[in-house]
Order: structure tokens, then sequence, then C-alpha cells
């Protein structure tokens, strides 16, 4: 009944499309139908060929690339409401969506030789990634409710189907069966949070929520605030803060390690978006109301995901609680709600996304068995076999570790910088306390990649030789994380033109 | 932006240039990679040799410390972190001594011989870099890059060379240090923003810290420090753990223990007198009034240093487990020169670092030289080498009677410094410090009679032989430098120009306000 309602305040906005409105969601539109193109091509492409979709999936995604870079320098400081509010043309939304084409292109680069290997080379591997990568899309320039939902949807769907990709194996169907049940659990919980607070706002679209949040601050209704804690948990549940987590580790461990590459990274950064969207813009107004619900989450992140690391013994579930860690200091940028920690957050996202991807992207490029490779017994001595690999993955959780000059150390620097400014030295400390935890399982993947190997001499070697084209692509990424993390004001000031253009309707309504 | 050439950008650029040349060698070009090496320590040691001569010359700017060769360039403007690079007379002579202890690594790995030459040059100089950053930077964020950022070579050179011991020593160190540094990073945010929204150190050291309320547990009451004591405890705890003074010192004999000797001598030699350096440069100018709030702490963690690292020194059997406790000992001896806030204190300080930086690098050698030549580091399994190694006998003489601050020797000019300085302050800390440098004598000629006098050992190796030319020609210049020093000690006096007594000025300043404030309060109030 209410999403009858919901729809109905919806649809008047998508009836009346303005021409111009198509042009500003260019990007989304070229990954949305690249999705579509590559399941129809599938049909035709016969098996020894599927080399050729990941081929043009890549110039999908590259011209999707090249028009958010073009957007980027003609939007300006401008935030242009596409269809009535229902999505936001920004330079916010490009640079969200910057990172999730990065992300989607290095996993394709690195899929053909992968899936190849693993006999899992499937068609629609690539048509799925596309149309999760339109759903990120999407759901980074949602500028109303239903689309949030609808753009969750779809990522979400895509990525069922994926975790369970290596359809023979127990695991993987184990991981895709758990992520749509407890996906299916928070949409729902997202759901009924955004009907309460289209119930207490009489609005779908954002910029309309921020207005009636803004104007009618002294009665806050309690059912308000309870539709607020229950969209902050669905989104919570997309980025596996704990504890919402459950599922994280089960799935990545299950699910192919090119996806557990893709979702772990894209997923997070635009969920994010979408919290930032409505926690740091729309919803400042009632800061003080849900300030202490984050903070805990942040807190209880960074605590479990650290500790559980620790005693870890495969390097997807390590991930997967390292994401949940580092979910929790980015929760730091949003509980601490400065227009600075929007982008302390933003450069984290980027340097998460560039560090977290060389990891899984190393064992990929090298893994004989999914399920074998990933155990920190089976990396043992990768540093003397294949010496770039191990460099790349070295450097790339050195980043992740937080330290400089490496792009992840930014991303820490200017959330906790963003607290003490705030006065929340509290968390700020209780984050570099964790971070010190973390030093220690991260640098540990290091010391078992160059300890020596046990196998005995004449062994097989227990790994593949890596692609070249992978290594190329994963070489390059792990580069960026030197270069930029050397030269941080270039990131540093596209997150803040990507912040400014955040707040332009804030500050301007 | 000053005027001139970036020199001090260049002191930087060599050591990387260095190794991104050995990067690109391909490894089998192992001649190419050690002459890329040499010839990037060498040039940097020359280079520093000119900055020194000139040092006098150069233009002065900045408050309250006077640096020169001073380069500034906007970085990061929008939270105020600039490029921001200095020389002040104490900075020089780490700078010198910095360039001296990898100039002496490249050269004791030439002549040992190293595996992985590429790997082990290539990151050597880059710590290299990352140390003269450290030392240079006046800017807070950009020290701090340094000082984290020379952790990530460090990390894979000390996992990479020594003995098996070594991936738990350096995980330990690596996870010790990092946790202090951390907490530092919060306290450079925190006074940042305390100096208007910039990073750099005259901004910082200007800043006002009169009248800050103590903070107090919420709900609780309870009353703890203020904020800016906790920032200087956050400093303090980053710069003990590097020294390190002795609660914080567990990392230290296991990872020296596992070391080559060519990285020792840049390890012990440079990395863990930063400790000392962010103490005299950070701790004390910044916030000279916790300075002297906590100087009764640090005076007693140093003093324990000094007696610790003695005992335990005399009860080790391993030979390098005893010099990593000496070391220990006369770190506590150099903080103690530090804490006591005087002048003379601090230039016996500052001669010592030279001399320690010297000394510690000769003995690792000359242990290394004996675990060789004899197969074990067991003082009980070594007599009478002696007879063998003339050559040893003399040059290891020279060293202990250094180490234990014999008069004529290096040591002793630095040490009596710093006795006189710690009188100064209170004459119990030189008389606890005396007992030091007894147990310091004790168990460095006990080193040197045990190893090398009475009949030569039943179970040694056959056929050892004494020093080869070359080996003796490493340590012949560093015993040189020792007697040198001994007898001139105030060559390291002369480059300073007046800035021992700025920095104690300094750590001075506000303590002295302070007084006369509330002197002038209390005869308003006779009044």
């Amino acid at each position: 009944m209410i999403l009858a309602h919901m729809l109905a305040a919806a649809l008047p906005a998508l009836q009346f499309p303005s021409g111009g409105d198509v042009v500003h969601l260019l990007p989304e539109l070229i990954v949305g139908g690249g999705f579509i193109i590559t399941m129809i091509l599938d049909t035709f492409v016969p098996p020894s060929k599927r080399t050729w979709l990941a081929v043009w999936s890549l110039g999908v995604l590259l011209a999707a690339a090249a028009v958010t870079v073009s957007d980027w320098i003609t939007v300006g400081a401008q935030q242009i409401s596409v269809y009535a509010d229902s999505f936001s043309y920004d330079r916010f939304g490009l640079f969200i969506n910057c990172l999730i084409l990065l992300a989607a292109l290095f996993v394709i680069a690195l899929s053909p030789s992968y899936l190849e290997r693993q006999k899992i080379h499937h068609g629609e591997f690539y048509s799925l990634i596309l149309a999760a990568t339109a759903g990120m899309m999407f759901l980074g320039s949602s500028e109303s409710l239903m689309m949030v939902f609808l753009s969750i949807e779809v990522l979400s769907l895509a990525l069922y189907l994926l975790s369970g990709f290596r359809r023979g194996n127990a695991k993987s169907q184990e991981a895709g069966f758990k992520y749509f049940l407890m996906g299916g659990f928070a949409s729902a919980i997202l759901l009924m949070g955004m009907a309460l607070v289209y119930g207490e706002t009489g609005h779908t679209q954002l910029p309309a929520i921020a207005q009636v949040v803004a104007s009618d601050l002294q009665s806050v209704d309690p059912l308000l605030l309870t539709g607020i804690v229950l969209v902050f948990v669905g989104l919570g549940f997309k980025v596996s803060a704990a504890p919402f987590h459950m599922w994280t580790p089960d799935v990545y461990e299950g699910a192919p390690l090119a996806v557990t590459a893709f979702m772990s990274v894209a997923t997070k950064v635009a969920a994010f978006a979408a919290i930032l969207r409505i926690f740091s813009v729309v919803l400042t107004p009632l800061y003080t109301h849900w300030e202490v619900a984050v903070s805990a989450i942040s807190i209880l992140s960074m605590l479990i995901g650290n500790l559980v690391a620790l005693r870890q013994t495969n390097i997807k579930r390590m991930l997967a609680y390292s994401g949940i860690a580092q979910a929790g200091y980015m929760l730091i940028g949003v509980a601490v709600s400065g227009s600075a920690a929007i982008a302390g957050v933003l450069v984290y996202l980027a340097a998460y996304t560039l560090s977290t991807f060389g990891v899984l992207a190393g064992v990929m490029l090298v893994a004989k068995g999914d399920d074998d490779s990933s155990s920190y017994r089976s990396l043992r001595g990768l540093g003397h076999a294949h010496p770039y690999v191990a460099a790349m993955m070295a450097l790339s959780l050195l980043s992740l570790a937080g330290f400089p000059p490496l792009l992840g150390f930014w991303g820490k620097f200017f959330v906790f910088a963003s607290a003490i400014q705030n006065g929340q030295i509290a968390l700020a400390i209780w984050g570099v306390l964790t971070s010190a935890i973390s030093i220690f399982y991260y640098i540990r993947v290091i010391l078992i990649l160059y300890s020596p190997q046990e196998a005995e001499k004449g062994a097989p070697s227990p790994w593949f030789a890596p692609a070249r084209a992978g290594a190329v692509v994963v070489g390059l990424g792990v580069a960026a994380t030197v270069v930029l993390g050397v030269f941080v004001p270039v990131v540093y000031h596209l997150a803040l033109s990507a912040r400014d253009a955040l707040l332009v309707r804030i500050a301007a309504p | 932006m000053t005027s001139g050439f970036s020199w001090l950008t260049l002191v930087l650029l060599i050591p990387v240039l260095g190794a991104v040349a050995i990067l690109c060698t391909p490894r089998r070009e192992a001649w190419l990679i050690k002459t890329f090496a040499l010839i990037a320590a060498l040039a940097t040691g020359a280079l520093v040799l000119g900055l020194l001569l000139n040092f006098s010359q150069a233009a002065v700017t900045g408050s309250p410390i006077s640096f020169r060769y001073a380069e500034n360039v906007q970085w990061l403007p929008q939270i105020g972190a600039s490029y921001r690079l200095g020389l002040d007379g104490l900075s020089a002579w780490f700078l010198a001594l910095n360039a001296v202890v990898f100039l002496l690594g490249v050269v004791v790995a030439l002549v040992r011989g190293i595996d992985r030459p590429k790997l082990f040059f290539g990151l050597l100089i880059l710590t290299e870099a990352a140390t003269a950053g450290v030392i240079l930077s006046t800017d807070l964020l950009l020290f701090y890059l340094f000082w984290e950022g020379m952790l990530l070579p460090l990390y894979f050179l000390l996992s990479s060379f020594g003995s098996e011991k070594r991936q738990r020593a350096t995980l330990k160190f690596i996870g010790y240090t990092v946790a202090g540094s951390l907490l530092m990073l919060l306290a450079i945010i925190y006074l940042h923003t305390q100096s208007g929204g910039s990073f750099s150190y005259e901004a910082v050291a200007a800043r006002q810290t009169t009248a800050q309320a103590v903070v107090t547990v919420p709900g609780l009451g309870w009353k703890l420090l203020t904020p800016d004591q906790f920032a200087f405890l956050a400093f303090a705890l980053a710069f003990a753990i590097k020294v390190p003074l002795v609660p914080f010192h567990t990392w230290l004999p296991d990872l020296y223990e596992s070391l080559p000797a060519s990285g020792l001598t840049f390890f012990a030699g440079i990395v863990s007198k930063l400790g000392i350096y962010g103490f005299i440069r950070y701790a004390m100018t910044l916030f000279p009034r916790s300075m002297h709030d906590f100087q009764g702490l640090l005076l007693v963690l140093a003093l324990i240093s000094i007696l610790y690292g003695a005992f335990m020194a005399l009860q080790e059997v391993d030979i390098k487990r005893i010099v990593a406790y000496s070391s220990i000992s006369h770190l506590g001896f150099l903080s103690l020169g530090v804490f006591a806030l005087t002048v003379i204190g601090l230039h016996g300080a500052i001669l010592q670092v030279i001399n320690h930086g010297i000394i510690i690098a000769a003995l690792f050698i000359i242990m290394e030289f004996v675990e060789v030549r004899t197969g074990t580091r067991d003082r009980s399994l070594m007599s009478g080498l002696e007879k063998a190694m003339p050559w040893m006998y003399f040059l290891f003489m020279i060293t202990a009677l250094a180490a234990l601050g014999m008069p004529g020797l290096n040591g002793f000019a630095g040490e009596f410094m710093i006795m006189l300085g710690a009188f100064e302050a209170n004459w119990l800390l030189a008389v606890i410090a005396g007992i030091g440098v007894v147990l310091a004598s004790w168990y460095m000629l006990r080193l040197h009679q045990g190893l090398m006098h009475d009949p030569l050992h039943k179970g040694t190796k056959e056929g050892m032989t004494d020093l080869h030319l070359r080996e003796r020609w490493i340590l012949i210049p560093l015993c040189a430098v020792m007697v040198v020093l001994g007898l001139f000690p105030n060559i390291v006096g002369q480059l300073d120009q007046g800035s021992v007594q700025q920095y104690i000025a300094a750590s001075h300043v506000q303590h002295a306000s302070a007084i006369i404030s509330q002197a002038h309060h209390s005869r308003e109030v006779h009044a």
C-alpha cells in the first residue's frame, strides 16, 4: 500500500523527462545499455572467443569513463537536478562513478585469464559485472529514496548471482544463497525505513526531505528517527559495518576471487556515496539524534574488524574483516559530519579501492584453485617465485595498513584530522589504536609471502605464471597508490571539489 | 621560497635517484649496482660536507630556532601543509652523522659481501633519503611522513636480511614504532588546530598555550591533563620507543642480534638517534611547559636505561647482545644530557650523538669480524684471539676504551659534558649516571680481555687470520675519528652557531615567562 503511495509520489517526476536530462545520466546509461547488449552478444559469441566479450566490456567501461571525465570538466561546481530530483548530476556523483568504473575496469581486465583457469568462463560474468556497475553508478547519483532503493536492488541482484558463480562449488553456492537471504532482509529493512521517512516527511526526494527536516527541528517525530535508523541499518549492511557484517566473510570467501575483488571495493564505494548524500548532507540538522548511533557502529566495526582479522588464515576472509574495519574508519567521517570529513571519506574510498583491489588481484593473477590459493599456507614463498606479484601485494597491504607516503595513509589522515577538528578526539584515538592492531595482520601476510616455501624440489609450482596484461593493470593500480600518495594534493583537490558540489544546494537552497 | 639553489632538496634527491638507478639496473650487473650505491652515498656525503663548510655563510631565517638553507614550497595549501626544509646547528650534525653511517653501511656491505645486492643497496639508500628527510623537515606533517615513511624501506630491509629470528624481531619493532607514532600523528593534528591551521614548525611553536583547561573524565569529574600535556606525551612516547628508553626497549636486543653489521651501522648509528633528535627538536621546544612538567619522569627513565642496559650487558654471553645492551645504556646517557635542559648537557648530548654513532658502528663491525672468524658469538667460547689478530686487538682496544669513556678518546668529552649538565640540574643525577660509567668500564674491558687475552680457547677454529687490509681500512678511519674528536671535542661545538642556546632558551621561554608572571602576581598581591 505504502509502496504504491511512494511510487505515485515518484512517478510524476518520471513522466515528463525534459530532453537534457538523459544527457546527464549518460555514463550510467552507457554501462546499463552495455549490460543489455553484452547479454545479447553472449548468445552469438562461441565459447572459445569469450575474451572478446571482455574486450567489448572494457570498451563500454572506457567509454563511460571518458564521458564521466568530460562531464567532470563541463559540470563545474553546479549540482543539476535530473528527472525532478530523482538523480543529481554533480561532481560528487562523477567522483564516485570514477572509482566504480576503475574497479570494474580492473576486474574485467584481469578476468579472462582468471576465469579461463578456473574453468568458469561464462559470458554472463561480463554482463552481470556491467549490470552491477550500472546499479552502483546510479546509486552514486541517486537523489531520491526510491532511486536509492532501486539502484541497490539492481546491484544486489547482479552480485547475488555473481557470488554463486562457481556453480559446482558448495562454498560458492552457499555464498550466493547467504548473500541473497541476508541481502533480502537488509533490503526489506531499508525499504521499511524509507517508508517511515516518507510517511513523516511526505517526500521521497532528498532535497525536499532536507527542507522538511531543516524547517521542523523542534518536533522530531520518533517514527522519523526510527526510519532514519532503519535506513542506516540497510546501508550499513551494504558497507558491511558491524554488527551487520555477518555475511561478509562467508560471501567473500565463497565468491570467485574476481567477484570478491569487485564487490568488496565497488559496493562499499557506492553505498558510502548514498550514506554521505543522505546522512552527511540531508540529515545534518538531525545530527545530534543519530550521531551516537553512527559513532557506536563505527567504534564497533573498528574493534570487531581488526580483532577478528588477526585470527584469519585465509586472505579473502582477512580482507573481509579488514574491510569491516575500514568501513569503521570511514564511518568516523560520517559520524563527525563536517565538510572536511566528506572529503576525507572520499580520499579514503579512493585509497581503499586501489589497495584492496591490489591485494586480491595479486592472488587472482597466480591462483590455481580458488579455495586453496587464498589460504595463507598456499601463499608461502610467492615472493620468491613471483617477486613482481608479491611486491604489488605487499605495497597494497602496506597502503591498507596506512604507511605514508602511500595513499592509504592519507585516507586515515584526513578522516582522523576531521575528527580532531570537530572535537571528537576519542573517536580518533580509538581509530589510531585499532590501526596499530591492524599492522600485525597486514604485515603477517607480507611475512608469509616472503617466507621460504615448504614444498620439495621438483614438485609442480602451486601457482600459474601471471598473465602479462593483468600484471600490467595491477602494476598501474599499485603505481597509482604510490604516486597519488606522494602527490596527494591532486586527489585531495578532486575530493574537495566533489565535496563542494555535494553541498551546493544545502548552501543555497 | 627562499632565494638560491635548493641544496637540501638535493640531499634528499641524490639517494632517491641512486635508488631509481639501482632499480633500473638488471640484477646480474651487481658491480653496477654497487657502483651506483657507492656513488650515491659518496655524493650525498660530499654535498653534506659542502653544506657544513659553508654553514656560517648561509642566510638565517625563522624563530625560535634559526634555520639555514631554508626552503618552503606550497604543497597542500588547503590544510596548511608545506614542503619546508631547514638546517640548524643541531640538525647539521645529525645530517653529517647520517651521511657517514650510510656511507659506512655501503662500504661494509661491499667488503663483507651481501646476497641480493640490488634489494639491499636500493633499500639502504632509500632509507638514507627518509632519515635525511626526518632531520631536514621543518613542517610537522612532512616530518611525520618521513618519520613513518622511513619504516617502509626499513621494514623490507630488516625482514629480508639477517638471521632467522629477524621476522619476529622486525614485526615487534614495526608494531611498537607504529603504535607510538600514530598517537603522535593525532598530536600533530591537534597542534595544527591550535596553530591557526598550519603545520609549520614556526607557527606551531608560536601557538598560544597559556590558560588551557584540564581535561576531565566525562561523568566522573576526574582531572587528567591539559590537551597540551597529552600531545606532549604522544610525542614523547613515539620518541622514547625509537631511542629506546627502558620500558619501551624490548624490540632492540632481538633486532640488533639478527641484523648483519652492514645494516647495524646505520640502524644503531642514526635511526635510534632520531628519537633523541625528536626530543630535542620537537618535544623540548614545542612543549616547553610540559617538558618541565614531565622532566622528572623522563630523567628517571634515562637513569633506568643507563643502569638497566649496563646490568644486562654484564650478564649477557652473546657478544652482539652485549653491544646491543651497551647501546641502550649509552642512549640513556644521551637522553640524560637532553632532559637535563642545560646548555652544557645538550652540547654534550650532541657531541655524544656523533661519538656513539661512530663507536657503536665500529663495535658491531668488530663483533661481526670476530663472529666470522670464530664461528660463534658466545663470549665464554672465545679467548686469546690476540695472538692471531694483533690488528684486531689494537683497533678493538681503541673502540672499547672510547666506548667506556677513556679520557683522550671521544666518548670522554661527551659523557663528561653530559655529567656536568646533569650535575647542574641535580647532583644526584650525576652520581647515579656515574655508576653507569663504572659498569661500562667493567663490561667493556671484560669483553675485550675475555676475547683477546689468555691462551687460545680449545674449541677455536683452525687457521684464524687477522683483519684483511680492506677490513682494517674500515676500522682505522673510525678509530682515527675517535682519537681526533677525543682530542678536539670543540670541533662539534663550532658548527653550532648558537643553536644549542636557542633550543635551551626555547625550552625555557614559557616556563620563565610563567614564573615571571607568577612573581608579578604575587608582588601585586603583596602590594
